[in-house]
């Protein structure tokens, strides 16, 4: 899984921005879109994800 | 209606003042986003800034009324009115004496409208009311002439998770808390800002139109208006709770993250609120038949802006890929200069929002063709290339005679 499979077009990088700030990452912000996740940051981003998609 | 509300009126500088403390018009949407950007990380403690920011302004409204007299009731009806005439809802403090009690709130534009400005289904993880918690608390302070940090509270329930009614439990503190003291006005330029510029658009009668129409609350202490629920809200408090965000992010490696929600708040606002102005029956009505160009669409809503409390707005430069917007008293500068001094970057967040998000109606989305502005809409036209992006080149806050805004299209 990809930083752009997970966030994709700009909208995901807006959730991506909430994100990096939620888990307190900004070199989230510094990867390619294209870069491989592993497992655990692609798990620590993905329940992230989750988190800010609520109110 | 009657409600009896502090003195009330045009100031200065492009100001609204309730009291001694200056309005500015946000709608659910800004207010939506913007607390979401505040809430993200638990660490930050921003839900006790929220809430005392909110203290802070609500004390300061009522002790600066000098109609409020001496009698506590009498206070409190007043900070009734206030809430409902703002566009907060109805706040009932029947129930509390000096000592605290519960606070009820049956409609809050906070546990209400923000879950209208929610992407459809979206669940709360917590209470969006801190604004009336700390409200009450700085309200029940003032009328009692106590500290404005004396009461402490705590939010029973929500309307945004329970859909009940709001319920706030205020109670005395052993020793007051630090609540920061209110800037009113901050500090202001000397300088006079130039006439608008040249367009078909007849901006003073576009402001006298404007200030014509009734913006109070309604029965329900809403402001539904142009497609959003509006607050004519405390500029200090949206100011305090910004930089506060963007002061404790420092050191983070976060700040740009932090500053870019920030602006893409005040995109969202747009979107929403200009948006909503510019689809109107009284765009309609007022300044659609002034509208000659493309551009007047521009000049248009920034003669409207102009209404809005943000400060004064002048288009500097204007073509179909670029707009420069000079604001001599910014509230967001006015405001960081009051409470913190000289700033050492732009921090006119909302308003590069604004202007971007303004360019992006007019000439990336084509509002003349009035489109339905729903999430849909909005991710269509994010997602497009060809979109504009803002950029602050000048900043009053940083000592400069103006803030000046650049969005460019992004080709």
């Amino acid at each position: 899984m990809t930083l752009e499979d997970l966030f994709p077009g700009r909208m995901g990088r807006v959730v991506l921005t909430r994100v990096a700030i939620r888990v307190r990452r900004p070199d989230v912000l510094k990867m390619a879109p294209t870069a491989h996740l592993d497992d655990k940051l692609a798990a620590l981003l993905t329940d992230a994800k989750t988190q800010v998609q609520k109110g | 209606m009657s409600r009896q509300l502090p003195p009330m009126g045009p100031s200065d500088h492009g100001r609204v003042l309730l009291a001694k403390e200056p309005l500015v018009f946000h709608c659910n949407y800004y207010n939506y986003y913007l607390q979401k950007t505040l809430l993200l990380d638990d660490e930050l403690g921003m839900e006790d800034v929220i809430t005392d920011a909110a203290c802070e302004v609500g004390y300061a409204v009522l002790r600066g009324a000098t109609n409020a007299g001496a009698d506590p009731q009498a206070r409190l009806q007043m900070a009734q009115d206030i809430f409902a005439q703002l566009g907060f809802g109805t706040i009932d403090f029947s129930a509390v004496d000096d000592n605290g009690g519960t606070v009820k709130v049956p409609v809050s534009h906070y546990g209400r409208c923000m879950t209208m400005a929610a992407p459809d289904g979206t669940e709360f993880e917590r209470p969006q009311n801190y604004f009336d918690a700390g409200f009450a608390a700085g309200a029940l302070a003032a009328a009692y002439e106590k500290d404005p940090g004396a009461y402490a509270a705590s939010i029973q329930v929500c309307q945004s998770k329970a859909g009940a009614p709001g319920e706030i439990q205020l109670s005395l503190r052993d020793a007051p808390k630090d609540i920061a003291t209110a800037c009113g006005q901050g500090h202001h330029t000397d300088d006079v800002p130039p006439p608008p510029a040249a367009s078909n658009i007849d901006e003073p009668a576009v402001l006298e139109a404007l200030a014509g129409l009734d913006l109070g609350g309604n029965e329900e202490g809403l402001i539904p208006r142009f497609g959003v629920m509006l607050t004519f809200h405390f500029a200090n408090f949206y100011n305090r709770i910004s930089f506060e965000l963007h002061r404790r992010m420092g050191g983070s490696g976060l700040e740009e993250a932090a500053e870019m929600l920030l602006v893409n708040a005040g995109y969202k606002c747009a979107f929403h609120t200009f948006g909503g102005i510019m689809t109107s029956g009284e765009w309609d009505a007022v300044v659609k038949p002034q509208i000659q160009s493309k551009e007047d669409w521009v000049h248009g809503m920034v003669a409207c802006v102009n209404a809005l409390g943000w400060g004064v707005w002048r288009v500097h430069e204007l073509t179909e890929d670029k707009l420069v917007v000079r604001i001599w008293d910014d509230y967001e500068s006015t405001g960081y200069t009051g409470m913190y001094g000289k700033a050492n970057t732009g921090i006119s967040f909302l308003a590069q929002g604004g202007v971007a998000g303004l360019m992006n109606l007019v000439y990336h989305a084509d509002v003349s063709q009035k489109p339905t502005l729903d999430e849909a809409f909005y991710e269509e036209i994010f997602e497009q290339a060809g979109g504009f992006e803002p950029r602050q080149t000048k900043c009053q806050a940083m000592g400069d005679a103006y803030t000046e805004i650049v969005a460019e299209r992004v080709k």
